[in-house]
């Protein structure tokens, strides 16, 4: 009976695996009619883009307020490593290559896409293949001119902790809001961020080498951290540069 | 003659659509990467399938439950309006937000053909019937997803009732490859139906007795029914399920348009005795292995 079973369970194996030989010697064709890059197929990492459309739409339908915060696609490195340079995400499909810019902290802006949905597209990094797993990042909105009100980065640490509670985030269930964290390219010398105060006192934020969301574990970054026990409600933060990210911190 | 293979015809189409539906039973709600199709997550107006084939192995409903195996189709549809069918379900999401899902159910239940040995030993079919319901799931946690269905219908003349209870949890293993770990009970109360059946169970331990007027029996002249009386009326009449069972479910995504699919369910049974639909069985395993693909 068990051999009977067995070579049944191998027969469709052995199905599967025709047919993953198929679809890998299918897929390269159809990219290659969309693509105008040539890039090494055999290094390559997909999602599909249903998978993560379903991980993304949650934000857009997120009701409660959420004007100080946005949603971005991350690549992260599984052993936490920095990602390579000249890093590519494409958004593939039939009839469209879409190139998704990734920004130094491996975000991009997704495309909520009903024809790619429909298509049943894949999301392609041209290489990293097995190294990096792909997930939703919450950050805090960089402003244009520099100007933080200490009130607004409370309220948008607020808006994140919500939210990430409202996904089922169990990390953060019994922690609060207790600051931001301004993070910069390594090689920055002056960030210029510095806190200033009721009495319009300034005091440089020192910087350290740290990630750039806390959850992540390298050091690829310079960063500051603004503690709101350390800061007066009435206060500002000013940011002569623009940070890559700005990171809620909860404890 | 013409209406003899007729009917002979019909016979088959009958016993081959209780088997497939038989078979499709098992594999509800068994595709982890359709299991939580939570409301409006698709584009208006998209859709998001699964259809494959696989091979299934599974007891029986025979007196013993000898493992048998079959080939299997899967579906798995969902809508952006919220309709979703999964195998033998229909159901529509009318969650308001994605703390939690609900909605109403559409479900059939299998039948399950008895053998002539078991007509003989008193059992009769239990025919495949609808059932209507609910479903009801929440998330305590982010990987942990509780669900519950209750479900009403009538299944040879009375009404049969249906409660699962489930927990799921879901891991990504690797890149794309995922495990799914599942515990639940099932409380079902169906019925065997005696009049589906070509053989009296009141054969089996009765003793020949005169009653008069109708009935089920030999005719006799006028209206005298000749007829078995069983001494124990109420006996084989109960076609229960109930039981607790652990799953196992690996999913391997060979691309965004094919996946590899595959359970293993372990099932102990409550009732194994003259009420449940799987007499004598008291431990079994349910195994599948399929190929879907998405589109």
């Amino acid at each position: 009976m068990i051999t009977k079973y067995a070579s049944i369970f191998v027969l469709l194996q052995f199905a599967s695996v025709l047919a993953f030989a198929q679809t890998n010697s299918a897929t390269p064709v159809t990219k290659q009619a969309a693509a105008q890059a040539s890039e090494s197929q055999t290094d390559t990492e997909w999602i599909s883009y249903r998978n993560a459309y379903r991980l993304m739409i949650q934000f857009e339908k997120y009701g409660k307020p959420k004007h100080l915060i946005q949603n971005h696609f991350q690549i992260v490195s599984k052993n936490g490593s920095p990602l390579p340079d000249n890093l590519q995400l494409n958004l593939v499909s039939k009839s469209m290559r879409l190139n998704l810019p990734l920004d130094a902290a491996g975000r991009a802006s997704f495309p909520l896409l009903k024809s790619a949905y429909d298509e049943n597209a894949e999301l392609v990094l041209n290489q990293t293949a097995g190294q990096v797993n792909f997930q939703s990042r919450i950050s805090i909105i960089v402003r244009s001119d520099g100007v933080y009100e200490i009130a607004d980065l409370r309220l948008a640490c607020e808006q994140a902790m919500a939210y990430l509670k409202n996904a089922g985030d169990t990390r953060i269930s019994a922690r609060s809001c207790v600051g931001v964290r301004f993070s910069y390219a390594k090689n920055l010398q002056q960030a210029g961020i510095k806190f200033r105060g009721v009495d319009m006192q300034m005091h440089a934020l020192a910087l350290q080498e740290n990630s750039a969301f806390p959850d992540e574990s390298n050091k690829a970054y310079k960063t500051a951290n603004l503690r709101f026990a350390d800061a007066a409600e009435k206060g500002q933060l000013l940011a002569q540069q623009a940070p890559i990210a700005i990171a809620p911190l909860f404890e | 003659m013409i209406s003899a293979i007729g009917w002979v015809y019909t016979r088959l189409q009958l016993i081959s659509m209780k088997s497939i539906l038989f078979a499709s039973l098992f594999c509800v709600a068994r595709l982890a990467s359709a299991q939580t199709p939570a409301s409006s997550m698709l584009p208006d107006g998209s859709s998001d399938m699964y259809v494959g084939l696989g091979v299934l192995s599974e007891p029986s409903c025979e007196v013993g439950g000898e493992q048998t195996t079959r080939i299997m189709p899967n579906v798995q549809m969902q809508w952006s309006n919220g309709v979703f069918l999964r195998n033998t379900n229909l159901g529509m999401h009318l969650s308001p937000s994605s703390a939690y899902e609900v909605g109403p159910l559409l479900s059939y239940q299998r039948g399950c053909t008895a053998s002539a040995a078991r007509k003989l030993a008193g059992y009769g079919d239990v025919d495949g019937s609808f059932q209507v319901g609910g479903f009801f799931n929440f998330r305590p946690l982010s990987n942990l997803r509780l669900g519950s269905k209750l479900l009403v219908g009538t299944g040879a003349g009375r009404k049969t009732t249906y409660l699962n209870m489930e927990g799921r949890s879901y891991f990504k293993l690797a890149s794309h490859h995922g495990l799914g770990l599942s515990a639940g009970l099932t409380w079902s109360r169906r019925y065997f139906d005696s009049a589906n059946s070509r053989f009296d169970p009141n054969l089996s331990d009765g003793a020949l007795v005169n009653v008069a007027g109708p009935g089920n029996g030999f005719t006799a002249s006028g209206s005298e029914v000749l007829t078995w009386k069983s001494s124990r009326l109420d006996i084989n009449k109960n076609a229960n399920v109930r039981n607790v069972y652990l799953g196992l479910n690996w999913n391997w995504d060979l691309s965004a348009s094919w996946i590899v699919t595959s359970h293993v369910t372990a099932t102990h049974q409550f009732d194994i005795n003259q009420d449940s639909l799987w007499l004598g069985k008291r431990n079994y395993v349910t195994v599948y292995s399929g190929l879907a693909y998405r589109f």
